[in-house]
């Protein structure tokens, strides 16, 4: 009788045991991060509402995608003060997502968004651990990163990164599985986000040719198949679908397939040489003779200047898909203006996982780092949630 | 051994028809169908201002204040294109020109404009000139030499009033002052209007045109008067 019953016992606490780490460590790093900045915020403002927590921490775009859900795009451009902006310049599918679960949970928006950011981010953690080739530290710094580094706002209330670095790490590891249709289609999503899932093209094409060379084959070889290659081109052109259909629904609503991009103007950005942009940004406040702080101009400088580092890392360990994505994911806002790169490097997957295996290499900059992300989320938060120009 | 592949015919039937939507889309992009305002904001960059949607009220011979709390801030119906909202010290200018766009019945007579002005210049930098068009043609130009507030008044001939689409079109043309910046924008002087009002000219003081503004005396002390939405008043400093 007791053995009847010792058994699916012991079945069950060997299954329960059996869900690996590297699925658990998200979700706990997630609530233990809620916790953290909840707590912060009670500290710092006195006030226990949770939606007045979730409020605080909904600046900038956040606003912006969490209006896209509830109220679609805009009509003609009036917003700033120069009477030209409006919401076309945000792409739709984190909105359409944060608006479908708003309607099957019921929840506000502002409530759906921030559930959907923060198990997108925990889905995303999950599904690049095979990017990490078995390295636990350096997926560890990689999810505490995420949930409990400085930049954890962005991967807890309205913004579209959660859900960009879920679609570029599954794009990368359907890449690996040579899944080139299925990377084409997450590409797609990935355009669909935002304007640099476009670069999964050249990562698909590059990925393909490693591939082609790990299996054995030459270059040469890759180019006399190429014709035979009719998973590659489906792929690759089912990429731009998903920009192309924000394009199509644009050109109906206002006219211009290409609003989105136009509409950049309001926010100063005009194509120009990223380089000089860096130099103009990094340049700045040596000029005026500052040389004791840190402005936001040279924030942002810094933060392009890592990401296209990490880029060139990854290029030298031989991962071209990653590094020209990478690279790309920065050149290309950057060659518009250097405002917000902090956040634009942040949303850049391949960045945040070389950085992660980089930083785990040395046990002691390991246990450094840990403490001194936390350090910087607690008091970081309310400088982001005062609305500060600098982390934007 | 060199890996092979083997062409399937489904991928091919679905990159064809993502062919033909991105033709489709191709098409989309290189028509836009936008107005001509529209395009020539966001997608030539030919114009330096997005005009708003306004309604050009305005009661010819009333002065209008763009200080915000004075009493002529609820008549911001004629504020077009380049100036910014009104702040505590008037209406900003960006870009090239800043435009007034205002509607009413023109009258037999010429107009008389006066408006109330300042600079984000000094008297260390160079005198800039500021050019007044209206209804496309240029009436005159204010000099401005210092920070300190110039007033401006300018004849506008009938013809010239007669010449617009049912009222004028005021335009003030300010130079550029630098070279652009990272977002391709050009750095111009920038205008803050404080006041404008445009009156028929038989019913205001036969005026002096001033081509080259002079700075205006200092104000004399507040008369103890609460000048209220009621009556319409003008606050003291824009007559």
């Amino acid at each position: 009788m007791d053995e009847t019953f010792a058994e699916p016992r012991a079945t069950a606490r060997r299954w329960t045991f059996r869900i690996p780490a590297y699925i658990l460590l998200p979700f706990y790093l997630m609530l233990v991060g809620v916790a953290l900045r909840y707590a912060v915020y009670v500290r710092n403002t006195n006030h226990w509402g949770f939606t007045e927590y979730l409020r605080a921490l909904c600046v900038y775009d956040c606003n912006a995608y969490e209006r896209l859900a509830i109220y679609g795009y805009e009509g003609r451009p009036d917003g700033f003060d120069k009477g030209d902006a409006n919401n076309w310049a945000f792409f739709p599918l984190y909105s359409i997502l944060a608006w479908a679960v708003s309607r099957l949970t019921g929840l506000s928006v502002l409530a759906a968004g921030s559930v959907l950011t923060s198990l997108t981010t925990v889905w995303a953690a999950i599904v690049s651990w095979p990017l990490f080739d078995k390295n636990f530290r350096a997926y560890f710094l990689f999810c505490f990163f995420l949930f409990l580094g400085p930049f954890s706002y962005y991967f807890t209330t309205l913004y579209t990164e959660a859900l960009f670095v879920l679609l570029t790490v599954a794009g990368f590891v359907l890449l690996r599985q040579r899944d080139y249709v299925t990377a084409g289609i997450t590409g797609a999503l990935m355009s669909a986000t935002r304007s640099t899932g476009l670069l999964f093209m050249a990562a698909i094409l590059l990925a393909a040719f490693q591939n082609h060379l790990r299996d054995g084959g030459t270059v040469g070889g890759f180019f006399r198949t190429l014709w035979r290659r009719t998973d590659l081109l489906l792929a690759v052109v089912l990429v731009p679908v998903g920009v192309s259909c924000f394009a199509v629904y644009l050109w109906f609503h206002s006219g211009d397939a290409l609003a989105f991009q136009h509409i950049q103007r309001a926010w100063g950005r005009a194509f120009a040489n990223p380089f000089w942009n860096l130099w103009l940004t990094t340049s700045q406040q040596f000029k005026s003779g500052n040389y004791s702080t840190i402005s936001s101009d040279l924030a942002f400088g810094l933060a392009a200047i890592f990401g296209m580092v990490m880029s060139a890392i990854m290029a030298w360990k031989g991962k071209w898909d990653w590094a020209i994505f990478s690279l790309f994911g920065v050149l290309l806002p950057l060659s518009t203006n250097a405002y917000s790169m902090l956040r634009f490097v942040v949303g850049i997957a391949p960045v945040l996982i070389v950085a992660a295996v980089l930083f785990a290499r040395w046990k002691w900059v390991f246990w450094v780092a840990l403490p001194t992300m936390l350090i910087l989320d607690v008091f970081l938060l309310p400088t982001w949630m005062s609305r500060s120009y600098y982390l934007m | 051994m060199a890996p092979s592949y083997t062409p399937r015919a489904w991928h091919l039937i679905a990159t064809a028809l993502v062919a033909v939507f991105g033709a489709v889309v191709f098409w989309m992009v290189l028509n836009p169908r936008v107005a001509d305002d529209y395009r020539a904001y966001y997608i030539d960059r030919s114009s330096s201002c997005f005009p708003r949607m306004i309604s050009f009220y305005y009661p010819l011979g009333r002065p209008v204040t763009f200080v915000k709390g004075r009493n002529g801030h609820m008549l911001d119906s004629i504020r077009w294109c380049g100036f910014m909202p009104m702040k505590n010290d008037g209406i900003k200018s960006f870009g090239d020109y800043g435009i007034l766009n205002m509607k009413f019945p023109v009258p037999d007579d010429d107009l008389l404009l006066t408006f109330s002005s300042w600079t984000n210049t000094g008297s260390d930098k160079p005198a800039r000139d500021v050019a007044i068009v209206v209804n496309g043609e240029t009436v005159g130009k204010v000099t401005f030499t210092t920070s300190k507030r110039v007033t401006g008044k300018f004849v506008i001939p009938q013809a010239v009033a007669k010449a617009g689409d049912g009222g004028l079109e005021i335009r003030f043309e300010v130079p550029r002052i630098g070279p652009p910046g990272t977002n391709s924008e050009p750095v111009t002087l920038q205008i803050r209007l404080e006041a404008v009002r445009v009156v028929a000219l038989s019913k205001a003081p036969p005026p002096a045109t001033t081509p080259i503004a002079v700075p205006k005396p200092p104000n004399p002390p507040p008369a103890p008067i609460h000048w209220g939405k009621q009556r319409g008043g003008v606050s003291p400093a824009s007559v």
